[in-house]
């Protein structure tokens, strides 16, 4: 009785894992290609290993820019609505609680809403690389980066590449 | 309550000494082993050092491959790197089963092993998807995918490993402003495991420890209208009845056969003693009790029906033991304090009620003292030395400067602990006295 249940365990944390493994991946399978304005920084964590921490411009909103009857809370889940600049760069266009019926849309959790500034995570703000190539990614690509990212139909967002941004300062 | 209760193992490989140089027998140590319950033989062989040791060993080589991920290998292609990751997880899992039947010791090891792998795994995944939206969820899948282990082997290492990880949980998502609601299980969970498995003092105060810190920050929760770590003075009054009522649990436990529940009625009975003599030190300064005072506000009402609460299970809990007058009216001071707090403005109250805590300091220690020396303990009575100490120490450095104050303290101090000598003294003349009769 007590093996099957360890046997049971085991099972538990297999399908935890792939479980976790197929929702990261899914965007892959499903999802449309964006690209954000980024901005990496480099912090350095020695459990979850070296990242480059992403800034974009679609993390940072202010309420005067969209449409925005009330108070957000900490922790919220909001869904922004993506529009295609010329450049080909995605820009948001507005927030809301509720999924868009239709259109390209980012599902994020706020973190902080005051002041009229709205401040946005969509799970995609850190970029794992080697120690070298996160610093070097900050020294190269401070002023012109672009994130390449899938979204899912659901707004699940996944961070493929970082990249140089064509209209960047050279 | 006897420290010895807390070293028995020590007293079982000492028995074995005596039993070696020929001072009693071997039944004679066996007996005295079940008095407290621990077996004589097994304690020959397996110390709590070597436990330690084994565990800390099997931790260490799990944190070695969770750093080396860290170092993101970029040269072992990405699904190379996470299949290799779940199948060595998966492969030291099944593994630990088949130790486990024949050795449940090794078993339980490698199990620990086992669920540090599993979370090098989600670091991984997380890691290889760039995954970053809420990293508490990660360390959440930890702490509930180790948690069917500690459950099904009852083994008190995998639980405090499981539940250690659900604190780490706790306190990211608190610092982010969330509310682990998921933590409860956890704390069942220890429960189950201390009432079904072998006396653990560190999964005990652990335990004791998570469900203070949740209960504290569901009011915290209540009166500040947000999810945060911020201490409330009304905190400070939860905390006290919260010490009350383990204090009343600890005599109920006293009250039972089992000798598990009596080890664990000393502990508690200890660590409320330390805690209570910690605060009274805090509280022997003016700057609390003012920080107190002007924080409490009738708005705060709310706060005396959760001590009504509170007193209500610590009553309940002291029913029928030694210990029910002192928590009613310990409990009934504390309310009474919350509310003249909340509804009146004395002036200098501050001050006095500083005063009376140096006062209750001063009398704990001595009774501490007498406590000690009556029946023999020696932790109460160096507990009771060293408050009386530090409550001089404290109130001198309030003084320096005024000679004639602090000679007159010192002298106060003096004629105590001279108190104490003659009264220890008349009491082992009384001993002799009797033991001669």
């Amino acid at each position: 009785m007590k093996t099957k249940a360890l046997w049971a365990a085991i099972a538990f944390q297999f399908f935890i894992l792939t479980g976790m493994y197929a929702q990261a991946h899914w965007p892959v399978l499903v999802g449309v290609e964006v690209s954000l304005k980024t901005v990496p920084v480099d912090p350095r964590s020695l459990f979850r290993g070296n990242y480059a921490r992403m800034n974009y411009d679609i993390s940072r909103l202010s309420d005067e820019d969209l449409d925005l009857s009330m108070p957000l809370r900490k922790g919220e889940v909001v869904y922004v609505l993506l529009q295609e600049a010329q450049s080909g760069i995605h820009e948001a266009a507005s927030v809301s609680l509720e999924s868009p019926d239709e259109g390209l849309f980012i599902r994020g959790r706020v973190r902080s809403h005051h002041s009229g500034q709205l401040h946005i995570r969509y799970g995609i703000e850190a970029y794992f690389a080697p120690k070298e190539k996160a610093l070097a990614l900050e020294k190269t690509l401070r002023h012109s980066a672009k994130a390449e990212l899938m979204i899912a139909p659901s707004g699940k967002a996944l961070l493929i590449d970082v990249v140089p941004r064509q209209d960047g300062p050279k | 309550m006897r420290l010895i209760r807390l070293l028995k193992n020590d007293l079982a490989r000492e028995a074995s000494d005596w039993v070696d140089d020929e001072l009693i027998s071997r039944q004679q140590a066996e007996a005295i082993c079940q008095r407290y319950d621990v077996d004589f033989h097994q304690a020959q062989n397996h110390s709590l050092g070597y436990r330690v040791l084994i565990a800390l060993g099997l931790l260490f080589m799990g944190t070695a491959l969770i750093i080396l991920i860290g170092a993101n290998w970029e040269d072992i292609p990405r699904a190379l790197r996470m299949w290799g990751m779940i199948a060595l997880t998966v492969s030291t899992q099944s593994f630990a089963v088949f130790r486990y039947r024949s050795n449940e010791s090794a078993g339980v090891g490698l199990f620990l092993l086992g669920n540090v792998f599993f979370g090098a795994s989600i670091i991984l995944i997380a890691q290889v998807y760039h995954l970053g939206e809420h990293m508490p969820d990660g360390i959440f899948w930890w702490a509930l995918g180790s948690l069917p282990f500690a459950l099904i082997t009852r083994s008190v290492w995998l639980m405090l490993f499981s539940l250690v990880l659900a604190l780490i949980w706790f306190f990211v998502e608190a610092h982010m402003g969330f509310n682990p609601s998921a933590f409860p299980v956890f704390l069942v969970a220890a429960c189950f495991v201390l009432v079904v498995s072998r006396q653990s003092i560190l999964l005990l105060l652990s335990t004791v420890f998570a469900l203070f810190v949740y209960i504290q920050y569901q009011f915290t929760q209540y009166w500040s209208h947000h999810f945060s770590l911020d201490i409330w003075a009304a905190n400070a009054f939860v905390s006290a009845n919260l010490f009350l009522a383990t204090y009343a649990l600890s005599h109920r436990l006293r009250m039972s056969a089992a000798v598990k529940a009596q080890d664990y009625a000393a502990v508690l009975s200890i660590w409320v003693l330390r805690f209570a003599l910690l605060g009274l030190l805090i509280m022997s300064f003016e700057t609390p009790w003012r920080e107190l005072a002007e924080e409490m506000n009738p708005s705060h009402t709310s706060l005396l029906y959760v001590l009504c609460a509170l007193m209500a299970l610590g009553v309940m809990l002291a029913l029928n033991t030694a210990r029910l007058r002192l928590v009613l009216l310990l409990n009934m001071g504390l309310i009474g304090l919350a509310a003249v707090l909340m509804f009146y403005s004395v002036p200098d109250l501050a001050t006095v009620l500083q005063v009376l805590s140096n006062i209750a300091l001063v009398v704990t220690g001595i009774v501490l003292i007498m406590r000690g020396i009556q029946r023999g303990i020696s932790h109460y009575f160096f507990l009771g030395v060293l408050s009386l100490l530090l409550t001089a120490l404290l109130r001198y450095a309030d003084l320096i400067g005024d000679y004639l104050g602090g000679a007159l303290l010192f002298l106060f101090f003096s004629a105590l602990l001279l108190g104490s000598a003659k009264y220890w003294k008349s009491q082992q003349i009384a001993q002799e006295s009797t033991d001669e009769n």
